[in-house]
């Protein structure tokens, strides 16, 4: 039986529809992560999920029971905010055992919570300090504290990592990971960054407009993107998407191209070759040496330039005339609308 | 917010203030137009007939009347015009740092918490007293006449002493206006070449104009009502050469016992007061979120 | 292309430049200090003749240098029953900030938490009664004083200066609450709190600031307000404002006394004004200027 259930899912604001009827099922101990473009109803989705605002349509069913209409407080869900929302007046201890104390628990088993959660997060020397007196990754850690205290059915985390160093970020990325593999916890996690989406999730939701675009695990999204808003929002650099006509040279290569229909190529299809090789010849206008690997961007007359993937160090210059030669199989096929008219072949498993 | 959160409470919450609010604006304003248009001597209670607009006639033809007015403007004129430039000098005076600036910036708001009454008498004793006064030190100093303050200059006298009051409020404001300036900005103007005084024109000023217009604004809302300083040294003389028309609705109501010219006076520079506030509460409303 | 790479050795260099004196920085120092203490001095020399004798006083040209004496603060009390005046100053201000602190913050609570599209325009409203002028309600607030038994009693003081106050006290409240950053109640609200639970827990102990400093903005207006204290009060309920105010007439041989009664009559004020001259800047300007 799926753990959390959402069904028809609606929001409005004012006249807006904001979700416009979600269907999602999740199972226990999954780590779901949200991923979207701004103003795609990720957070809002989240919100609705954790009971901050009202559900407009549909139901909302976690393990067996009807909380569609329940407040927050009953909902035994915990969220990490992206502003951490510590409670400044509390120290760090208070804050953790907050919840705890609201529902009158007894304080040593508080006690030993608390305990057991900072040292988890390496916090216990900070218990007694005020969130003031606090680094912003040792608040974002006390935030999770909070949140693990309490043994919640699911976790909830709205973008944590926005608010850190890049340094930190990825740090925080690995932690929180690790904690997920030890906690065994059930969570769901939005973000806007796709790499924190590829990295820590079970599956990834990617949410447009309201709307669920495609469900999958990483992987499946990126070998088999739905349509191709999936495919340019998955994989950096951005997939490379070329209209058809753009190209024509690909359509021998490319025989069940729709008309008016696009052609996905991931950077890493597409291989560079000396003046007179491959498929399509253009110029070298830019060249990423990014030393574990080389981004090429060719000029090939098209609107965008082709970016090319290679883990060899750069072997052309600026300027200089090139080929470009594609894998036809594992190129993404998409008609004019943006739906997947052949999907790649060359998927990897 | 919840959909459980109930509908009530808000209401309930806000249901004090705002009634007594609106009993506080309502009651009196009622009241006052009624006594503007009956005869009502407070000390002759009863004989209330109704006598249309005999009493705005009586008050605007009060030999005092022009009189008030002009020396209202003149009030309102001279203070608003030496607390802000004033207060934008000192303001631009303190914004950089120097040894004890804090404590200048403490003492040079003092004057505006010294109650009214107080700060009245300081000036009619203390400083203008033609013969104790220090300003008659000064002048005996030089070899020169004491100034009698009052008698001779009592609209002046009052001018300065509000202005001394108000002085330090304006230089608040301007300093808490000029520390929002953004630095960058300055930066980059020193990058291209601006000199102090070209700084000024086209940073400093624009920047503070909003604070100048509310400062303005503010104290042409509250120097309307000036009235302890009056009160407590000249009584509105000699005759009427310090009279505002707050005194003066004040000397109709209290000295002639005359309420209802008072409260035609009153309506008057209430009309007044609203027109000013709508601009202030324009400005006021676009800075709320 | 040979490339070249330096190496920082982080060896200082053996000599300092000297910063040139700045002049104008300087100038405009002792200017600013030139400049307060003129506009300070009335009340610098109000404090000196406090604790002078009266003798000292009067003297022409001014005694700068004498040695201080109490005699005056001991003898403003026998003089002018200044005990009751200050009673009465003390009663209405502390009188006003309560009951304006009461009425007030639940309707700032209210506006700042549930907010509606009204808010914005009672919030207006309530600031717009603040600006009308005093002595445009002054006949008929008398006629009521007098036909309720309210003139001259502290009570019907207490009332004005609640109400000429409130619209300052509410806006403050409400941008104080407002400023507390609503994911923390929501916070409160996912650990389990009721409303009840999350005013008591949260928002009472991060109000509190707002509060107290709203208070003592009320505090400081209700003490120095002047008008109604003249027009409303004769004998009994008069607090310090009017006092002072009854020595408008020199009486000859008191200054060294009025000056101490004022001292006295204005210092706390002053005090407080010191520690809430941001919530004045922002009360006084209804926000207009951040």
């Amino acid at each position: 039986m799926p753990f959390l259930q959402l069904k028809s899912v609606e929001k409005f604001f004012g006249t807006n529809r904001a979700i416009k009827g979600v269907d999602l099922t999740i199972e226990k101990r999954e780590f779901i992560v949200f991923v979207g473009p701004s103003g795609c109803g990720k957070s809002t989705l989240l919100r609705l999920i954790a009971g901050l605002e009202t559900i407009d349509g549909g139901s909302l069913v976690l393990d067996g029971r009807d909380i569609t209409d329940l407040p927050s407080s009953k909902r035994d869900l915990a969220m990490v905010f992206q502003s951490y929302a510590l409670y400044p007046h509390m120290s760090v201890a208070d804050n953790m055992s907050f919840a705890l104390r609201l529902a009158k628990a007894d304080p040593k088993v508080i006690e030993e919570k608390v305990q057991r959660a900072a040292k988890i997060l390496n916090l216990t020397q900070y218990l007694a300090r005020t969130p003031r007196e606090l680094s912003g990754g040792q608040r974002q850690r006390v935030a999770i504290g909070r949140a693990i205290v309490r043994s919640p059915k699911v976790f909830l985390f709205d973008e944590p990592l926005s608010n850190l160093d890049a340094a930190l970020r990825g740090q925080t990325r690995v932690e929180i990971a690790k904690l997920h593999r030890d906690l065994g916890a059930t969570t769901i996690y939005v973000t806007h960054d796709q790499v924190e989406a590829m990295t820590l999730a079970d599956r990834v939701v990617v949410l447009r407009d309201g709307l669920i675009e495609q469900v999958g695990t990483p992987l499946e999204l990126y070998d088999k993107p739905a349509n191709q808003f999936v495919a340019q929002f998955i994989g950096t650099p951005q997939m490379n998407v070329v209209a058809a006509a753009e190209l024509p040279q690909l359509q021998t290569a490319l025989r069940d191209v729709p008309s008016g229909g696009f052609v996905g190529l991931r950077p890493e299809s597409i291989v560079v070759k000396p003046a007179g090789g491959g498929q399509v010849q253009g110029t070298v206008e830019l060249v990423e040496a990014l030393g574990a690997e080389t981004l090429i961007y060719v000029n090939t007359g098209a609107k965008l330039p082709l970016i090319a993937r290679q883990s060899a160090r750069p072997s052309v210059r600026v300027g200089d005339k090139v080929g470009v030669e594609i894998d036809a199989s594992s190129a993404h096929l998409f008609d004019a609308q943006g739906r997947v008219a052949r999907q790649s072949a060359a998927a990897a498993h | 917010m919840q959909r459980t959160a109930p509908r009530t409470l808000p209401r309930l919450l806000m249901a004090p203030a705002v009634t007594t609010l609106f009993l506080w604006m309502i009651v009196p304003l009622v009241m006052t137009i009624y006594f503007s248009l009956i005869r009502y001597n407070l000390m002759q209670p009863g004989a209330n007939e109704f006598i249309g607009l005999a009493n705005f006639e009586f008050f605007v033809t009060d030999p005092s009347f022009t009189a008030s007015v002009i020396n209202t403007l003149e009030l309102l004129g001279s203070v608003i015009a030496i607390t802000v430039v004033g207060g934008v000098a000192l303001a631009l005076l303190v914004n950089d740092p120097f040894p004890g600036r804090g404590i200048v910036r403490m003492l040079l708001i003092s004057p505006f918490f010294v109650m009214p009454t107080v700060n009245a008498l300081m000036w009619k004793h203390m400083m203008m007293n033609p013969i104790y006064g220090v300003f008659a030190q000064i002048a005996q100093f030089f070899g020169a006449q004491p100034i009698d303050f009052m008698a001779d200059w009592p609209l002046s006298s009052i001018i300065i002493m509000v202005a001394w009051q108000w002085l330090p409020f304006a230089c608040l404001i301007f300093i808490t206006a000029l520390a929002s300036m953004n630095r960058e900005q300055l930066e980059a103007a020193r990058m291209d070449g601006a000199g102090y005084l070209q700084q000024l024109r086209f940073m400093y000023l624009p920047h503070m104009a909003r604070s100048i217009a509310v400062v303005i604004m503010i104290e042409l809302i509250f120097l309307l009502s000036v009235f302890a300083e009056i009160f407590t040294t000249t009584g509105g003389g000699p005759g009427d050469a310090s009279t505002n028309v707050a005194f003066l609705i004040f000397k109709e109501a209290l000295l002639n016992f005359d309420a209802g010219v008072a409260s035609a006076g009153a309506l008057f520079a209430v009309v007044l007061a609203n027109i000013v506030a709508a601009f202030l509460i324009r400005m006021i409303g676009k800075n709320l979120d | 292309m040979a490339s070249q790479t330096t190496i920082a050795t982080g060896a200082a260099s053996t000599t300092r430049r000297r910063a040139p004196f700045d002049w104008v920085a300087a100038a405009r120092g002792v200017a600013a200090w030139v400049v307060t203490l003129l506009i300070v001095f009335p009340i610098i020399f109000l404090v000196m003749t406090a604790f002078k004798t009266e003798q000292q006083a009067i003297e022409v040209p001014t005694l700068w240098f004498f040695a201080p004496t109490l005699e005056n603060f001991a003898e403003v009390q026998e003089r002018s029953n200044y005990l009751l005046y200050a009673k009465n100053s003390i009663i209405t201000s502390i009188g006003s900030t309560l009951l304006g602190l009461a009425i007030a913050a639940p309707a700032a609570y209210s506006m700042a938490f549930f907010r509606t599209k009204r808010t914005r325009d009672i919030l207006m409203w309530m600031l717009s009664t603040k600006m009308m002028p005093a002595v445009g309600a002054l006949v008929p607030i008398y006629a009521l004083a007098q036909r309720s038994g309210l003139l001259d009693t502290t009570l019907g003081l207490t009332i004005i200066f609640t109400l000429s106050n409130l619209p300052i006290m509410v806006w403050m409240l409400y941008s104080h609450f407002k400023d507390i950053p609503h994911e923390i109640l929501e916070a409160a609200r996912m650990d389990g709190a009721t409303v009840g639970m999350e005013f008591r827990y949260v928002l009472l102990p991060l109000g509190m600031g707002g509060l107290a400093s709203t208070g003592l903005l009320c505090l400081v207006l209700s003490w120095n307000e002047a008008f109604w204290s003249l027009n409303l009060t004769a004998a009994n309920a008069g607090t310090l404002a009017a006092l002072i105010a009854q020595y408008s007439s020199p009486e000859g041989l008191f200054w060294a006394k009025l000056s101490a009664a004022s001292l006295l009559a204005i210092a706390p004020i002053v005090v407080f004004g010191w520690f809430s001259q941001k919530q004045l800047v922002q009360g006084l300007t209804f926000g207009a200027v951040k």
